[in-house]
């Protein structure tokens, strides 16, 4: 009988400790989801203060100086006084479009983060698809803009709602094109398959030399997928109030503001992955286990090397964008789409074809 | 009266016996298959679930940051002109939901087009080592009749925003 219950409290311990390994495999699950959601909210709040400096210094002003040393804290204390602003509903908006509108934009641009991949194995989902995850899932964002726009039943915003439609749509094809280019030089449409394969000889193995007319296209186009200066014709100040957003306030807006950024971060961390080598250090003739006598790269050391080497190239980027936004006029709108259908597009497919081509004739 | 059984409930016992047998039977070998299954669905599941607890955190995250400023954000003292729509500070005219330029209508247009056509060189750019000169040749000729399409256009002058 003795022996009875103690098998039973064994077996019963047996079975809780399989059930608390199961609930500890997911919260193992969540950990990185929350980590990369909590940095890329940091890195949000990193850029928005780096555009504030960057402008202040091209435009010879001082810009944030009393939020923290140097200004750091500004982007918070404007987020939180976002959160405290009223929240307006338009009288003859519908209210539902208007709201979900920016929540399907962030949501789109979030999901866009599980296949970035910011240091060696460190990747949320790599899937086989990983590129074309990211082309599909940010082609949604232009809807929540739409109903944005239409939501608000102001003239200003169905125009802004209309023309960032339009816009995202027509820099959507070259986009692509880009990366299907990407994918055919590397075999894979796996994010970690292309960054290794521009692991090889340094910064030589980089797609960038490869692809040099794609990459001056898949910048140009992710500028305007991200509604950055050169192209922000939803929100022409000087035309459109606001364009889309003019009817938010509070945290809507807020939200729209953060969705614009994190697109921003997202686009150059893909420069970042498909064309700037990713994770590797890439200088030639140094690799990062020999320069630090360590075998594997693997190791917590080597993955915070890989997210600061990701993390320069991209902000390294993101620098290139902010200056640009600072520099360039805006464009009209048929020169924008003019440029979009008639020079990008050819460009990229012939680009597309000639890197077929080559393929074919490697084989 | 005695406790044995009657006849036919006796072949009855049996035959539940037996179909007891059976079933344990049957659902050992289920376990089994479902015991593969579980494993087949933990194997699945390892690879898919970061995804589908990030389809589920993602919404999450704007939907808080929606909720927190609910209890202080509220709406108490409106008044009509501050929840008019904004036309630089004169009452607004009219429903914006109007006739719009039938331009975006041809851009969405060929956009449909284009993006089909990325839709079919996508799986044809990316397995580029099993595809040979007859899978490239055949994409040549879908493209070719696309790059015609195209050109009528332009020349027509669908694609100029005058």
């Amino acid at each position: 009988m003795i022996i009875d219950t103690t098998e039973v409290q064994t077996i019963n311990s047996f079975s809780i400790s399989e059930s608390l390994k199961e609930v500890y495999g997911l919260i193992w699950i969540f950990v990185p989801i929350l980590t990369l959601i909590l940095g890329i909210t940091i890195g949000v709040l990193v850029i928005v203060w780096l555009e504030r400096e960057i402008s202040a210094a091209i435009q010879q002003r001082i810009g944030p100086e009393y939020a923290g040393p140097l200004g750091i804290l500004q982007a918070l204390a404007d987020g939180t006084k976002l959160l405290f602003k009223e929240d307006l509903l338009p009288s003859r908006g519908d209210v539902r479009l208007f709201s979900i509108g920016p929540s399907i934009v962030v949501i789109s641009i979030l999901l866009s983060y599980l296949v970035i991949p910011f240091g060696y194995r460190l990747i949320l989902a790599d899937l086989s698809i990983g590129v074309f995850l990211w082309v599909a899932i940010s082609s949604i964002a232009p809807i929540g803009l739409l109903m944005s726009g239409y939501g608000s039943n102001n003239k200003y915003s169905f125009s802004g709602g209309l023309r960032a439609a339009a816009q995202s749509i027509s820099y959507e094809i070259p986009l692509t094109l880009c990366v299907l280019s990407i994918s055919l030089l590397s075999n894979s449409s796996s994010t970690v398959d292309i960054v290794e394969a521009q692991s090889k000889y340094g910064f030589w193995g980089w797609n960038l030399w490869r692809q040099p007319i794609g990459f001056i296209v898949f910048i140009i186009s992710s500028l305007a997928e991200c509604e950055r200066l050169p192209f922000d014709l939803p929100e022409a100040e000087e035309e459109l109030v606001a364009g889309y957003q003019t009817e938010y306030s509070g945290i809507r807006f807020g939200l729209f503001y953060l969705a614009s950024y994190l697109n921003l971060l997202a686009s150059s961390l893909f420069v970042t992955v498909l064309y700037l080598g990713g994770w590797n250090l890439s200088i030639p003739y140094i690799s990062i286990p020999e320069l630090f006598g360590i075998k594997k790269i693997a190791g917590v050391f080597g993955m915070t090397i890989g997210i600061f080497i990701t993390l320069v190239k991209a902000y390294l980027f993101l620098f290139i964008s902010i200056t640009t936004r600072w520099t360039l006029p805006r464009m009209r709108m048929d020169q924008l789409l003019n440029l979009g259908w008639k020079f990008l597009l050819p460009i990229s497919l012939g680009n597309l074809l000639l890197t077929t081509s080559s393929q074919l004739v490697s084989l | 009266m005695s406790m044995t059984l009657p006849p036919h409930h006796q072949t009855r016992t049996r035959q539940v016996f037996s179909r007891m047998v059976f079933l344990v039977c049957r659902s050992a070998s289920k376990e089994r298959r479902e015991q593969s299954e579980r494993t087949k669905w933990a194997l699945v599941m390892s690879e898919f679930a970061p995804i589908c607890i990030y389809l589920v955190m993602s919404p999450l995250v704007s939907l808080i940051s929606l909720g927190v400023p609910f209890p202080f954000a509220s709406n108490s003292s409106t008044y009509p002109e501050k929840l008019s729509a904004h036309e630089c500070g004169s009452d607004p005219s009219g429903d914006a939901r109007s006739r719009f330029d039938i331009r975006f209508y041809l851009v969405s247009i060929l956009f449909i087009i284009l993006d089909l056509e990325v839709t079919f060189s996508s799986p044809w750019a990316v397995p580029p080592n099993k595809i040979d000169l007859f899978g490239f040749w055949s994409m040549m000729a879908f493209l070719l009749i696309l790059t015609i399409g195209s050109i009528y256009e332009w020349k027509r002058g669908a694609s100029d925003r005058e």
